[in-house]
């Protein structure tokens, strides 16, 4: 399966969802946990995996994102650290961690 | 002689600068405000903040006074913020001028989510915090939020009840 295509289906639905009950949150952590399998499996960062799938987010979003990815697919290895960077590693599929919403 | 030349042209400078801020505000020309543009700037306050308080929330992350477990419900807590505010900022600036019933209805719904979003952030993640002091300084960009919110609060049911 090619995750860099479903990230890139995946994310302007972040952006497009109708607001309420915290519906991009949920597709945010779906997303996330499949940025951190992709930077487990390619050994990409963040910001090269949204490039590649083309994203259109707003600077918060890009720089909450990969604060999610580091923590959902990292286990909280390097708190608050350069994010994306190397890879968060640790994630065995996508959504595995757990986003506890 | 020149130097008073040089007085004039600094003070004709300093009241176009001046006279440049007061357009960029929420007020127009004739010296009303305009309850809109104030919202859309208060909305995209609200952007920056939340950057600001993704920032601090790393910096408290890295110096160990926040856990894993409580970075990661702020982050989501914040992205849910920032979904709602975004959302706002889209239909505020779309608009040209006050809306109209339907059109409020739907600004309503969507400042509700916006307040419910800091509610959550605020209750189940700021005051959470086991360390006072990240609970201090994410609490201040918090107030700072509440302050935006309450501008665009006062747009979006000016008309709902006349």
């Amino acid at each position: 399966m090619d995750f860099v295509l479903l990230i890139s289906q995946l994310l302007p639905l972040i952006s497009n969802v109708a607001p309420g009950a915290g519906q991009a949150t949920l597709l945010a952590t779906a997303a996330a946990n499949i940025i951190a399998y992709i930077q487990q499996q390619k050994n990409l960062t963040t910001e090269q995996i949204l490039q590649r799938a083309g994203a259109q987010l707003d600077a918060n979003e890009i720089e909450l994102l990969k604060d999610l990815a580091r923590l959902q697919g990292g286990g909280g290895a390097n708190p608050g650290g350069a994010p994306g960077a190397g890879g968060a590693g640790g994630a065995s599929s996508p959504g595995g961690g757990g986003g506890g919403l | 002689m020149r130097s008073r030349n040089i007085s004039t042209v600094g003070l004709v400078l300093v009241l176009s600068l001046a006279s440049l801020s007061f357009k960029c505000g929420g007020s127009e020309p004739d010296g009303t405000s305009n309850p809109l543009r104030a919202s859309a700037r208060a909305a995209d306050a609200i952007a920056k903040s939340i950057g600001e308080m993704n920032n601090v929330k790393r910096e408290l992350a890295r110096q160990g006074k926040l856990t894993s477990a409580e970075e990661l419900k702020l982050t989501q807590q914040l992205l849910r913020l920032n979904s709602a505010d975004k959302a706002l900022v889209t239909r505020l600036k779309s608009m040209n001028s006050a809306p109209d019933t339907a059109g409020r209805a739907q600004l309503l719904t969507m400042f509700n989510e916006l307040t419910a979003a800091l509610d959550d952030l605020n209750t189940n993640g700021v005051l959470g915090l086991s360390d006072e002091g990240a609970r201090s300084r994410l609490s201040t960009i918090i107030t700072t939020i509440r302050g935006s919110v309450q501008i665009i609060q006062a747009f979006a049911s000016a008309d709902a009840n006349p």
